[in-house]
């Protein structure tokens, strides 16, 4: 059985309802959230301004990145799964095919890549006390793992931020993204 | 039915507090006390002892987490890391240079009482500390300091 964290209104009317249908009591927990990792916030990403930002804000508001990419290496990307954090060997290039045109402006291009992790859970405990004693019913529960991952690309030579995107995806599926990804026709040129 | 009913309700409260810590402090005024160019290598492991890891240039780091409060992350684990990374924060290196790295973890729950349910809520707050040494003069020659929610200070500008 498992619990929607979206919906627990029902769940908890219903315990609450058998609770004194038993002429008993009932406790419960719903909703758990715990911040395992937050190496950036949403509040600071929106202060990154392209052409503006340098390197060392970067370093300043967010500290040293998981993984510095540069083309043609192979790196390794730690990143947050639900059993925690593994490592994998990702092409760099992978990366600059985030930023087909804007890779092009720098001139000695370079990404940073940031990921903060945050795990939501919902477990409902009943515990009742009737005429029988008291009765624990075990927890259910669902879980679910919103990562947030950030890609700056920055220009060596000059030090400046070129530009960047966040990703919000929750267990491994892309939801939504907070900075826009430039329009680029089929050889990855720019369409203003 | 009211004395185990509040008595379960207190215990369930109590019993969603927990925290748990990794590594050794690191105070804000020790790392205020290094002066890059003058402190040693042995200055610095006397006031804060054994490194977390010690990075050298272009090698793959094997770290252990920090110690999570709360399922499922109770057990901790380890993972991999380029060196890179830490060296990003000091540019000017060469191939007697290693980074020294720190780190002081609390990871926390709290209860929050919903009117009908509890909650519980929890984080995991990082302070680190990255020291760069010559092991050639075995100076310390720069740090990078980032507390939790707070911006890197630097020993010297980066």
């Amino acid at each position: 059985m498992q619990i929607r964290q979206k919906n627990p209104i029902v769940l908890i009317a219903a315990l609450w309802a058998l609770t004194a249908w038993l002429d008993g009591c009932g406790v419960v927990i719903i909703g758990r959230g715990l911040i395992i990792d937050e190496p950036f916030t949403e509040k600071k990403v929106q202060m990154i301004r392209h052409n503006e930002t340098m390197k060392k804000d970067i370093l300043d508001w967010f500290g040293p990145p998981a993984a510095v990419n540069r083309p043609g290496s192979v790196m390794k990307v730690p990143h947050w799964n639900k059993s925690g954090s593994v490592s994998s060997d990702v092409q760099a290039d992978d990366f600059f095919k985030r930023f087909p045109a804007s890779s092009e402006k720098a001139r000695k291009p370079l990404i940073y890549y940031y990921e903060a992790a945050q795990m939501n859970w919902t477990e409902l405990y009943g515990y009742f006390y009737n005429a029988a004693g008291p009765l624990y019913i075990p927890p259910v529960a669902d879980r679910t793992l919103t990562v947030m991952k950030l890609w700056i690309l920055l220009d060596e030579t000059s030090g400046k931020v070129i530009d960047h995107q966040m990703e919000k995806t929750e267990e491994g599926k892309p939801q939504q993204k907070t900075a826009k990804k430039p329009l680029t026709n089929a050889v990855g040129v720019e369409i203003p | 039915m009211k004395g185990p009913n509040i008595f379960l309700a207190v215990f369930l409260a109590a019993s969603l507090l927990g925290c748990v810590t990794t590594g050794a402090t690191i105070r804000t005024e020790r790392v205020k006390s290094i002066i890059p160019g003058k402190s040693t290598k042995s200055d610095l492991l006397d006031m804060f002892g054994a490194p977390a890891s010690i990075a050298e240039r272009d090698e793959i780091l094997t770290l252990s987490s920090t110690a999570i409060m709360g399922k499922p992350f109770s057990s901790r684990f380890s993972y991999r890391l380029r060196a890179d990374t830490f060296f990003a924060l000091f540019p000017l290196v060469d191939e007697y240079h290693r980074v020294y790295y720190y780190y002081y973890a609390v990871s926390y729950t709290y209860p929050v009482w919903y009117v009908l349910y509890f909650g519980e809520n929890g984080k995991t707050k990082t302070d680190r500390l990255w020291v760069l040494v010559n092991e050639k003069t075995e100076i310390v020659e720069d740090y990078a300091f980032k507390r939790y929610e707070e911006d890197t200070v630097f020993g010297r500008s980066p």
